[in-house]
């Protein structure tokens, strides 16, 4: 079976004005030198190039050589081939996941296409400049290069769909990050008997945070803000929820002043998103469970809203636009902590390890990981819980 | 709150000083009344504002909120009927509680407003939609109780459109035919008439070949000017061509929402909406939604004395808008005048949750 992506009403992104033509062959061996070689100097390129943006200099640092040889060498025990045509239907707008993404998938050797939002940030864009730039540059990385297709297409329309139904039909594994109602849609659109599926649904993520001296608060508040500052706190990992373990409240009050401080230097919302921030405000006392009149207060900080609360629903999680509210309870003991289904992400800040990592093995508390405050957003090829190397190579 | 005596206020006469001690008295009752009769009134408040309300002025509810919960701050037993906003299948709808009292309070309202346009004698009616838009009476979309609440100022009413939304030529024809020398009404949703009315006698068959020469002729419409605003209409160019094709009528657009039905902001002769003696308007800015000062644009917050069974007596629309006055429009009506320009852009959603484009 041959697709010529040119035939298809799409936008191809990247490469730049080249239509690829896949036939499933060119695929590469997983891990093989020239991908190793191409990512890491890709890598260095990002960090120097993508100086003043936080989130690519972070991407190129997680293309560094040891790294990357640290994954082959774990999944290098038998002979491994990639799986072929890998599709990927990246978020709207957590800008920089389409990256690892894409990049876990060439670094397995398989020929890769994935759909972007069709509204992308300046950030993305340039970001996507980088790496044209980088492939031009450096045209003895061609032969991974030609592993992937970034592409754009109204999705939405009726010929989107059948662009999405033919790509589906054509992969040998899908990856469809972006929620419950886009997994839901995704879903119904077949592949081929031997394809596999791998679905992100919706996620919410929380933080435990104990403090018990003023020398604390600044790294806190600090690694708080790097986990709720980016992308208007929607992204999954990052917290909804704080749970204050046996914190005294003077210390906590500092915590939210500094806090405050810092977000309204560096963000602001535009109306629409006030309103909605609002209309979340408005709504939050009519979302406490029937009959347990939940107590809550509101403190506002600027952008920033402190919520007190003694019982979390499962609403209040759900109906949670980010834009930098926090919903705060206090906890005597991490048994205390009641997490929800579909949580991902537990961070831990001024907690002993030891504790944390006992709790983490003992509790019955579904969750997907724990990580120290500030590395909520981190990347990690297992996300979800979900092998996304293991399930993008085929083992023989 | 007097309604009897609230209710024989002159709609478009009192000036600031004499409306705002008055209204601003009996806003504040109302809110004191939700506060003791609606128990989520009273947790949304409790929790926004520290436990009380708040003295200094009326906290106004997001009219998304009405989308999300049905608000009562009346007994099940007296629930008389729920009225809900258009919308697609993909949107929420707001749901809006009546009782018999606000439903008849509305309607007097609503008729108060509209005799100051179309004088107090029903007029022949010539509606701009086709019939079967009012015929499930339990479900009610916007469109429906507009047309239904209008067709109280008309008679004889003869639908412009068939059911396929194409214009009824002969039954247009005939209704100008017999009522073409007396006075007329004509309502109608601005989009639909635009799209279903102007352009269709533009198109073939019509080729802009039928036309009218009316003069004693009322038109009300009203509706978002989103359609239009992409197909770049504005409310003048509307205006010019709906004249075009019927002679010179008066053209009035008004503004309203389902979730104050009855209270209407109708546009005077100098192109400005008034707010009529039983509401309030108030210019909210969009950085930090504290009020703003006349000629700037922003968020539009409507209050309103005539909610008693919902908590809608003081809403924060969506909508933006521009105050230009009040008092002293040059068209003679005291009050507060301003203008709409649209909806605000729809939220974005930036998670990790959305893969739309």
């Amino acid at each position: 079976m041959i697709l010529n992506l040119k035939s298809l009403p799409i936008r191809v992104l990247l490469p730049k004005n080249k239509a690829a033509v896949f036939d499933g062959k060119h695929c590469l061996t997983p891990f093989n030198d020239d991908i190793i070689s191409a990512l890491s100097q890709l890598g260095l390129f990002l960090m120097k190039e993508g100086r003043r943006k936080s989130s690519i200099v972070a991407a190129g640092y997680w293309l560094r050589k040891k790294q990357l040889l640290t994954i082959k060498s774990t999944y290098s025990k038998q002979r491994t081939l990639a799986k072929g045509v890998a599709f990927h239907i990246a978020p709207g707008n957590v800008d920089t996941l389409f990256f690892y993404s894409m990049i876990v998938s060439v670094l397995c050797g398989n020929q890769t296409i994935l759909r972007i939002s069709n509204k992308l940030s300046e950030e993305t864009l340039f970001f996507i400049h980088l790496l044209n730039t980088f492939f031009t540059e450096y045209a003895e990385f061609s032969s991974v290069q030609s592993l992937i297709n970034l592409v754009q297409y109204d999705h939405a329309c009726i010929e989107g769909h059948e662009t999405t139904r033919q790509l589906s039909l054509f992969a040998d594994v899908r990856l469809t990050w972006g929620g419950d109602n886009t997994v839901k849609e995704i879903n119904q659109i077949p592949l081929k008997a031997t394809a596999c599926d791998i679905a992100f649904p919706d996620r919410y993520s929380v933080a435990i945070i104990q403090l018990s001296s003023e020398q604390q608060l600044e790294q806190a508040v600090n690694n708080l803000l790097t986990d709720i500052k980016p992308f208007f706190q929607q992204a999954c990992s990052s917290p909804k929820v704080i749970y204050w373990l046996k914190t005294a409240q003077k210390l906590q009050d500092i915590f939210w002043q500094s806090l405050a401080k810092k977000l309204n230097e560096q963000v602001m919302l535009a109306s629409t998103d006030l309103i909605s921030q609002l209309v979340y405000l408005q709504r939050l006392p009519l979302l406490v469970n029937e009959g347990h009149k939940a107590v809550v207060s509101l403190a506002v900080y600027g952008v920033l809203q402190r919520v007190d609360i003694e019982s979390i629903t499962l609403d209040m999680i759900k109906s949670h636009p980010g834009l930098w509210v926090l919903l705060n309870q206090q906890i005597n003991e991490l048994d205390d902590i009641k997490l929800f289904e579909h949580c991902q992400t537990v961070t831990v800040s001024g907690i002993d390890e030891n504790m944390w990592l006992r709790w983490q093995k003992v509790t019955k508390q579904p969750m997907k990981r724990i990580v120290p405050a500030g590395q909520a957003l981190s990347f990690s090829h297992v996300w979800d819980g979900v092998d996304l190397i293991a399930s993008l190579i085929d083992s023989i | 709150m007097n309604w009897d005596k609230l209710i024989e206020l002159p709609i478009y006469q009192l000036e600031n000083a004499d409306k705002m001690p008055l209204f601003n008295e009996n806003l504040n009752q109302l809110a004191q009344y939700h506060y003791k009769n609606n128990d989520d009134y009273r947790d949304i408040i409790n929790f926004l504002y520290q436990g009380e309300l708040p003295k200094s002025e009326v906290p106004a509810l997001t009219v998304q909120l009405f989308k999300h919960h049905l608000l009562k701050s009346i007994n099940d037993e007296d629930v008389f009927k729920i009225t809900t906003s258009s919308g697609t299948t993909s949107q929420q709808v707001s749901r809006i509680v009546l009782d018999k009292v606000n439903t008849i309070r509305q309607q007097k309202v609503l008729s108060k407003i509209v005799q100051q346009w179309l004088g107090k004698k029903r007029l022949p009616m010539l509606i701009i939609d086709h019939p079967n838009v009012i015929k499930n009476k339990f479900s009610y979309s916007a469109r429906g109780v507009g047309i239904q609440g209008l067709s109280l100022f008309g008679h004889h009413h003869t639908y412009a459109l068939n059911e396929d939304m194409s214009l009824n030529i002969e039954a247009v024809e005939a209704f100008f035919e017999k009522y073409g020398a007396a006075n007329i009404f004509i309502f109608g949703f601005t989009f639909i008439i635009w799209q279903y009315f102007i352009q269709a006698l533009k198109k073939p068959p019509y080729n802009g070949s039928v036309a009218f020469n009316l003069s004693n002729v009322v038109v009300l419409h009203s509706g978002g000017w989103k359609k239009l605003q992409n197909i770049a209409v504005s409310n003048d160019k509307f205006k010019q061509n709906l004249q075009k094709a019927l002679g010179q009528v008066q053209v009035h657009n008004f503004y309203g929402m389902v979730e104050q039905t009855g209270t209407i902001y109708v546009e005077c002769e100098s192109g400005y909406l008034h707010c009529p003696v039983w509401s309030d308007v108030i210019i909210r800015s969009k950085e930090d939604l504290t009020t703003v000062v006349n000629g700037v644009e922003g968020l539009i917050q409507v209050n309103s004395l005539l909610p008693t069974s919902y908590p809608g007596h003081a809403l924060l629309t969506e909508d933006l808008g521009v105050m230009h006055g009040e008092d002293s429009c040059a068209c003679g009506r005291k009050g507060k005048y301003f203008q709409v320009n649209g909806r605000l852009a729809k939220a974005e959603v930036r998670g990790c949750s959305d893969t739309q484009p």
